[in-house]
């Protein structure tokens, strides 16, 4: 396990396979600003905590790392600041990347594919909490939760998060329940120029939210608007003797 | 009625929750059952009528809604965020109906 505690450090050239431990491969605490690069990590089974936890740290750049077929969280930071995650690729994990009161100034070129499962609740690959997030030029594709089949956006402490997501492809991401590719529960992302393609859900196959409005099934008038009625008369026209008339 | 997202989806996941019409002015009234429960987001209102002086214009009616939750929306929203009232234009009375309280 790589443990740094310290600060200004290159981590580069890391192959990690076939792990057996228990423990984190990597764990930082405190650590920065330092640079994670060119690395490539797959087929840890039995990690009991997270594979690589970045904690109270700043980071000035992942680039070039891959991680594949990790039975757990791959990548979980916490109350951390990074500047650039370029050429991160991450497949075939059973847990979401987890950002938690974080800021990601800028993710781009990079993919998740095949993350989570039917049993993840939130987020098949990024789960975001509290935290800001840019992305662009990225990849989401065959990721799987119950809500937020690719992205789960959770903001509900009292500060205002921002999630940014422009050029960027959702391709055939499910949730079981709401948000096949993107779910949100205060603050809605912005996005420019993004793709959804063959997105799944009950509910939101591409974005899941919440109700913000009341109005009459499938018109496409905000105000609702009764006219000519009579005071007092059961109105058959514009109220409705049975659900047909749909108000 | 049907309750939506900022998607313009309706929210088909919603149950059991409550949609409510109330009266905003003590000059009209509401007569039926004027709250019913979403099914898949959806609720009907096949009973009610709604009162005040005929020939009344845009005579408000508030819609409330458990499944709304407006701090959430006006955190997104702004905190003026609000629900649209229902708007009743009244007509005026046909021969034979009566006229009572103003009604």
């Amino acid at each position: 396990m790589i443990s740094l505690l310290t600060s200004a450090s290159y981590l580069s050239g890391i192959e990690v396979s076939d792990v057996s431990s228990t423990n984190a491969i990597m764990y930082i605490d405190e650590g920065g600003p330092f640079v994670f690069s060119n690395s490539d990590i797959s087929n840890s089974g039995s990690i009991i905590n997270d594979p690589v936890y970045i904690y109270r740290s700043a980071v000035k750049e992942i680039s070039n790392v891959t991680m594949r077929n990790i039975a757990q969280t791959p990548l979980h930071f916490k109350t951390s600041t990074v500047q650039l995650v370029d050429n991160l690729h991450i497949q075939n994990c059973t847990e979401y990347v987890l950002i938690e009161r974080s800021m990601i100034s800028s993710m781009q070129n990079s993919s998740f594919t095949q993350m989570g499962g039917e049993s993840i609740k939130n987020g098949g690959s990024l789960y975001l909490v509290r935290s800001n997030m840019t992305i662009s030029n990225s990849n989401f594709t065959e990721n799987t939760a119950i809500d937020g089949g690719a992205i789960y956006f959770s903001c509900l402490g009292i500060r205002k998060c921002n999630l940014d997501i422009t050029d960027s492809h959702f391709k055939s991401n499910k949730a079981v329940l709401s948000g096949g590719a993107i779910k949100y529960n205060v603050y809605r992302p912005t996005m420019q120029n993004n793709i959804f393609e063959n997105n799944t859900a009950a509910y939101g196959p591409n974005i899941g939210s919440y109700a913000i409005k009341i109005r009459k099934k499938n018109s496409e008038i905000e105000q609702i608007s009764l006219d000519n009625i009579g005071s007092g008369v059961e109105n058959t026209v514009n109220i409705g003797k049975s659900p047909v008339n749909n108000i | 009625m049907a309750l939506y997202d900022h998607d313009e989806q309706i929210m088909t996941l919603e149950n059991l929750s409550l949609i409510e019409i109330k009266r905003k002015t003590s000059d009209t009234e509401i007569i039926g059952t004027s709250s019913n429960r979403v099914y898949e987001g959806v609720a009907f209102f096949p009973t009610l009528s709604f009162s005040s002086s005929p020939g009344s214009k845009n005579v408000a009616f508030r819609l409330t809604a458990e499944a709304i939750d407006m701090n959430v929306a006006r955190r997104q929203y702004g905190s003026d965020y609000t629900l649209n009232d229902i708007l009743v234009n009244f007509r005026y009375c046909k021969p034979g109906e009566i006229l009572e309280n103003n009604e």
